[in-house]
This record gives C-alpha cells, sequence and structure tokens, in this order.
C-alpha cells in the first residue's frame, strides 16, 4: 500500500483547497496521471499520482482543505513493504576477548560495536532562524512574556534591544485594549453585518503582505520620468513591427539592466549575509478577477524588448485565465508592480524575500520646466521600496537614477 | 575493513606508517619488547626491529629531549609515556623546547615529533595515572592537541598527526582503549586535525565534548531525544587548534551551549570553549554558556572517583537545566 501525503508543492505552502478530484475507489492509475486539482496560494495545481496501483482511498471531499502533510489518497501499489515496518538488528561482530593489558587500573574490555563514519566530512551550515537579542533583552521578553521572536529588533543586524521589548510590549497592551473597545462596538452594532470567508488567494495576500510589512523595514522613494522620448518610441516601434507595445517591457529592460548595475537590488538577506542571485527574475504583479498575482518573467539577460513583451502577454493571459503553474509564480528575485490607470504613485509592499519593489504609477501628461522652458511632457511617477536593513535611501536614489537614465533616452535599452 | 578497538586502530596506525617511512622510530618506557603497557605497540619491535621500536630508561625528560633532536634532524620520533601523569619531567622539553623550536628559529626548523599517552580517569587508578591536563599542553603556543574518542578517528588523527611538521601531543583516553569496536578501514586514512566532528545534529542545544565523555554524552543525548530534546553532538577531537567554526555555527542554530569535560574546573579547555561562544555567537544565546567538569581537586583514588567523574546522569540534568532556563 502507498499513503500519499500531500506534500508542498511549491514555496512554502501549507495546505490547499481540493476543487477536483478525478478518479475514485477502485479506479487504476499509473505514476503520473492527475489524481486530483488543488487550489493553493496563488495557483491550481494538478497533483499526480507517484505511484502506480488501484485507489484504495480517498481521504478528501472536493471543497475540502487539505494540509501538507495528511495522506489523501492510498494507492494499493502490490507493495506490501510499506506497511510493514523493517526490523533490521544491528550486526554485532563477534571478536576474541581480549585482556585490557596495564599495570595499574582496569581497563573496561568490549566488543560492543559502534557505528562507523563515513570518510566524508559534511560541509553543510545549517543557520536556524533565531532572533538577535542582548541577554537582558531576552530577560525582559522572558519577565513580560513576551516571544522574542516575534519582535522586530532596531539594533544592528536586526538585534532586538530592550526598548524593543518596551514598544513590543506597549503597543500590545494598546492593541488589546483598542481591540477589545472596537470588538464591543461592533458586537453591539453587529446584527446587519456580513461576515464572508476570504479566499485562498486573500489570504496568502494576506499572510505574505504581513510578513513584509513586520520583518522588512520599508522605505519608499518616489520620483518623475520623463518618458517623452518613450512615448514616440513605442509608437514608432509599434507601427514597425505590428505588435501593440505597452511601456512595461521597456520599463522592465531598465530594471534589468539597473539591477546588472546595482546587483544588490537582486539579494535576498540569510541570516546576516546578503546573498545576491545570479539570475534576474522579474515577477509584474498582474490584477486579475480573483485577485493580486505576481507572475514571473525568468532570466532577462537575453531576452529583447518585443521578447518580454511576448513573454509577458502571455503570462498575463494565464494569470486571468488562472492557467498559471507554480513554476510561473515562483523563483522572482524583484518585482514590478504596476498601479496603472488607477493611481498615481503609491508605497509597494516587497515581495519577501526580495529586497526592493518598483512600483510604477499612471501616466501623465504634466507641465515641467525644460532648459528654463514650461513644456508639456509625458511623465511617469515611479515608487521604489526598499528594505532599509541593506539599502540605504542614496542607493535607492542611484539605482532609480540608472532606471531613469534608460527610460528618457530608450535607445540605449534597444542597443543593450 | 575490520572491525577494531581504539588500541588496535592505534596498532594499526603506527604499524601501517612505520611501513611506509622509514624515519619513524618509536620508543617509551615498556614501550618496545613488552609492546607498552597497554599494548599500544604490540609487535612492532618484532616486526620493525630494535632499532625502531625500543624500550626507553625511565626518563620523560630525556625521551622527549632526544626525540626533539631526533625530529629536527630528519626522523619521525613518535614517543610514549608511560601515563600522561609521569610527562611533567619532560614538560621543561616539551613546552619550552619542542614548542618553540619553529618560533625560535623562524621557521628554520621544524619538530614533527608526536608525544602520545593515555590519560583521564574512569579505570580505578592513582591520580597520576587518572589526571586530564589537556588545557596545560593547549596552553603552549606551538603544540598541537589531540584526544580521539573513537577506533576511527584515532587511526586518522594518529596518521595525520604523523604527517604533521610541528609537535603533536596525542591523548588517549585510555578507559576507553578497549570498551567497544568499530569498523575501521584498512588502508591509510587521515583525520584533519583541527576539525571537530558533529556526531549528531539537533536544534535546542549544543553539547560538546572529546575522548571519553563522548560515550557518557552520547548515552545521555540518547535519552534527552526520548524526552524530546534534540541535542547537537559536537566531538571536538582536536583541543588545540580548536575548531571555533563549528562552535560558532552550532550554538548560532541551537542557541543553547554546553561544554563536557572530565578535567578539573577552573582555567580549562571548557572556559575557553565558553569564550569563544560569547565572542562568536553572544547574541544568539538563549541561556549562559556552561561546563560540566570533573571538581577543583585532585582527581580522588579508586573509592572516591566515581563522585568526580561525570557520567550520563549528570549531563542530562546540566541540559534540562539549560533547556528549562
Amino acid at each position: 500500500m502507498f499513503e500519499f501525503k500531500f506534500a508542498d508543492i511549491g514555496e512554502g505552502i501549507h495546505q490547499g483547497k481540493v476543487i477536483d478530484c478525478f478518479f475514485k475507489i477502485g479506479d487504476a492509475v499509473e505514476e503520473g496521471d492527475s489524481l486530483f486539482l488543488v487550489e493553493t496560494d496563488k495557483v491550481n495545481a494538478e497533483i499526480p499520482s507517484p505511484a502506480n496501483g488501484i485507489i484504495t482511498a480517498i481521504n478528501f471531499e472536493v471543497n475540502d482543505i487539505i494540509n501538507v502533510g495528511d495522506v489523501v489518497v492510498v494507492i494499493d501499489d502490490n507493495n506490501s513493504a510499506n506497511l510493514i515496518e523493517t526490523v533490521i538488528e544491528e550486526k554485532k561482530e563477534e571478536a576474541e576477548e581480549e585482556k585490557g593489558a596495564s599495570v595499574v587500573g582496569e581497563v573496561t574490555v568490549s566488543n560492543e560495536l559502534i557505528p562507523s563514519f563515513s570518510t566524508k566530512e559534511k560541509k553543510e551550515k545549517i543557520i536556524r532562524k533565531k532572533s538577535l537579542a542582548t541577554p537582558v533583552a531576552r530577560r525582559m521578553a522572558k519577565d513580560l512574556k513576551i516571544d522574542i521572536n516575534e519582535v522586530r529588533g532596531s539594533g544592528l543586524n536586526g538585534r532586538v534591544m530592550k526598548d524593543d521589548i518596551q514598544n513590543f510590549h506597549n503597543l500590545n497592551n494598546k492593541t488589546e485594549e483598542v481591540k477589545a473597545e472596537i470588538t464591543k462596538s461592533i458586537a453591539s452594532e453587529s446584527c446587519d453585518n456580513i461576515r464572508e470567508e476570504m479566499s485562498e488567494v486573500r489570504k496568502a495576500i494576506f499572510k505574505a503582505t504581513s510578513i513584509s510589512k513586520k520583518e522588512i523595514p520599508h522605505t519608499t522613494l518616489f520620483d518623475d520620468i520623463d518618458l517623452e522620448k518613450l512615448v514616440k518610441l513605442k509608437e514608432e516601434l509599434s507601427e514597425e513591427t505590428g505588435i501593440k507595445l505597452t511601456y512595461m517591457p521597456f520599463i522592465m529592460k531598465a530594471v534589468y539592466l539597473g539591477i546588472k548595475k546595482y546587483p544588490i537590488f537582486n539579494s535576498t538577506i540569510d541570516g546576516e549575509e546578503i546573498v545576491y542571485k545570479k539570475q534576474v527574475n522579474l515577477g509584474v504583479a498582474v490584477d486579475t478577477d480573483y485577485g493580486l498575482v505576481v507572475p514571473v518573467l525568468k532570466d532577462l539577460s537575453t531576452l529583447s524588448i518585443i521578447e518580454i513583451s511576448e513573454k509577458l502577454k502571455d503570462l498575463g493571459d494565464r494569470a486571468k485565465n488562472k492557467k498559471l503553474s507554480m513554476k510561473d509564480i515562483t523563483g522572482g528575485t524583484f518585482t514590478v508592480s504596476n498601479f496603472g490607470k488607477f493611481a498615481r504613485a503609491g508605497t509597494p509592499i516587497i515581495k519577501h524575500p526580495e529586497v526592493a519593489i518598483l512600483g510604477v504609477g499612471r501616466i501623465n501628461k504634466q507641465a515641467v520646466i525644460v532648459d528654463s522652458e514650461i513644456q508639456i511632457r509625458s511623465i511617469l511617477p515611479i515608487s521604489l521600496s526598499v528594505d532599509h536593513r541593506i539599502i540605504d535611501g542614496a542607493d535607492g536614489g542611484r539605482f532609480s537614477e540608472e532606471i531613469r537614465s534608460y527610460l528618457e533616452n530608450p535607445k540605449l535599452l534597444l542597443l543593450s | 575493513m575490520g572491525a577494531l578497538n581504539n588500541i588496535e586502530a592505534l596498532n594499526q596506525a603506527l604499524d601501517q606508517m612505520m611501513e611506509k617511512d622509514e624515519k619513524i622510530v618509536i620508543y617509551g618506557e615498556d614501550a618496545g619488547f613488552e609492546g607498552g603497557v597497554f599494548r599500544a605497540t604490540k609487535g612492532l619491535q618484532a616486526k620493525y626491529g630494535k632499532d625502531r621500536c625500543f624500550d626507553s630508561p625511565l626518563t620523560e625528560a630525556a625521551i622527549i629531549g632526544t626525540g626533539i633532536g631526533m625530529a629536527i634532524n630528519g626522523m619521525k620520533p613518535v614517543l610514549e609515556i608511560q601515563f600522561q601523569g609521569f610527562l611533567f619531567p619532560g614538560l621543561n622539553q616539551l613546552l619550552v623546547h619542542g614548542a618553540r623550536f619553529r618560533n625560535r628559529s623562524r621557521g628554520r626548523f621544524t619538530v614533527p615529533m608526536v608525544v602520545r599517552m593515555p590519560y583521564g580517569g574512569g579505570i580505578r587508578a592513582l591520580e597520576h595515572h587518572s589526571e586530564s591536563i589537556e588545557a596545560i599542553l593547549a596552553h603552549t603556543p606551538g603544540l598541537k592537541v589531540v584526544i580521539p574518542s573513537n577506533p576511527y578517528d584515532t587511526k586518522g588523527l594518529m596518521i595525520s598527526a604523523i604527517k604533521d611538521p610541528d609537535p603533536v601531543v596525542f591523548l588517549e583516553p585510555k578507559r576507553i582503549y578497549r570498551a567497544f569496536k568499530q569498523e575501521v578501514p584498512e588502508e591509510l586514512y587521515e583525520v584533519p586535525i583541527g576539525k571537530a566532528r558533529i556526531l549528531k545534529e539537533g536544534n535546542d542545544i549544543t553539547v560538546v565534548g572529546w575522548g571519553a565523555m563522548i560515550p557518557e554524552i552520547q548515552s545521555a543525548v540518547k535519552d534527552l531525544e526520548e524526552e524530546g530534546i534534540s541535542v547537537e553532538l559536537i566531538d571536538l577531537r582536536t583541543i588545540s587548534p580548536i575548531d571555533k567554526e563549528a562552535i560558532e555555527n552550532s550554538v548560532k542554530k541551537t542557541g543553547r551551549f554546553l561544554v563536557v569535560h572530565e578535567a578539573v574546573k577552573s582555567f580549562g579547555v571548557g572556559a575557553e570553549l565558553i569564550s569563544i561562544v560569547n565572542e562568536k555567537a553572544f547574541l544568539h544565546l538563549e541561556c549562559p554558556p556552561t561546563r560540566l567538569t570533573g571538581y577543583d581537586i585532585t582527581i580522588p583514588l579508586a573509592k572516591g572517583e566515581g563522585y568526580f567523574m561525570i557520567n550520563p546522569e549528570k549531563i542530562k540534568s546540566k541540559v534540562k537545566e539549560l533547556i528549562n532556563y
């Protein structure tokens, strides 16, 4: 019998909702056949059978939530070994007893066999994520019954200091008071309220944004970029190629070139180390009927503007039709968020564990001063949020300037 | 691959290295004809002759002094001090001369010499046969100090010690000379000096020990694991130089640190390790880094030795104290 446990199919997924099942008890399945369809954070994934055999149990119904580790399906694979615990007796080698030679003392003599070693040394380095904190802060946290791992540290490298514990304590106590008041007022007027459970996607956004805002000290830089030349170039290229281009491929190419110059924007933080990612994979936030999803455009190093445009369109279409795979939404190293027609600018939330995000707003015609003259230009507002733990405002400014240099001289984009 | 105990693994390492390198000579009190009081050099005189494996007079200062002379002149002496408590008359030679030649000759001379000796308690012997003085040796710059805890490491570390260009003191925990066996490769292999071994990975606490303490800790860890406490067990293997990185990485992961040694408490290796933890992983600590050691007394004779020695119960109790700190 093969007990098929629902596994984490992506990065840190804990549960999913079954939205379809393709087999019933008694059906024969082959390894790789799709067993059921599960809606996870942002994609619908078909889960393949890990074994050949006959389905003998299905431990869920459509619309059930299943958790990672649950035995979801049992398959009779004609192998009883999985059910029988294999007992391997430790082989003890018989050897001739030897007397512990010595002029003094009593040396223990035994033929007990202890496990041997491999000659290969282990090289892996495992660092568990626990808060950095001064001992006095730990003591305070203990006295105040605070889980120190929940406190964001203001010290060097996120070190939790005494003041952080005190602030956390004060804030939480206030929150409790406020919560109590709010609960009371809602309870008294709640007869007409409508309650609705959040969708899986909303829950995922809920969780991801909370983690991001809790862990990452954001700082956001705003700027305006003159797109006058790009507007013209885009029109010319659209006309010449017959492909309807948007501004996004140009922006993404500019971001890619910015990252090449300032690779810290394509990194993650691991403990006290910065991990620079070799490949640039840009996530693009897409607004859909079912919520915000972020498909990822992988490896921009070889892509032209036209190719970026085609890939973006494909990802966008598939996002809207719920056809994205787990592969499409994972592996991002930097994200571009488009406020589009809805807002001029905003403060984008960094997609944890990335370290920066670029928000692009609505392009407006604005009166600007060029060479001491007032001119009407197409202006793109941008907002760059950075993880202030490793990126300072000035770094963000330099990165924005790099992006600006390409978008204001867009022919350079075609050459790069 | 055969199952060997520590003394057999040691004998095999010496035998194979003597066969390979004619410059190796072995001597010490009873090390020749008798093969040493614990039989570590058994059969070597018969196989390699009285010129390469022989009995010395009862004179530790001369054993070490002549060893230094041989080493700086191109030989590879592997000296046996019958019990570690007899080392003291030879300490002047070892610490004042052997350990300093490289430095004082500005690298012109090195002393490729191994001084091996049984050490430690637990066999109901006299105090000079039972004490643990690794800290005295490790405190001396220029000396490497190695302590194996199992047959595999015994063979590999001895081979590394013989190949090492500097004087290596090879301390043998005699209590476990013949206490268990382990599969040991037939061929020559090296266990690097200065590298600790993670015997078991865990998340809640790092416990570091060496020599005869390792089986005691392993026994405690087995019980602790059943109670849900996940211990990372590190066998230090080399007292000097200490593998600081292994200690640092482990404590950063677990947040707790306990060092277990049978030597007396004050001014010991435990204190050194705790200093390393404080310097390297202070902000990760969830309780004070702690040592569980022998007491600050001369090691008791047979009747009282049991009170002095570390046992699994003491280890379990200390680990729980730190987990619940």
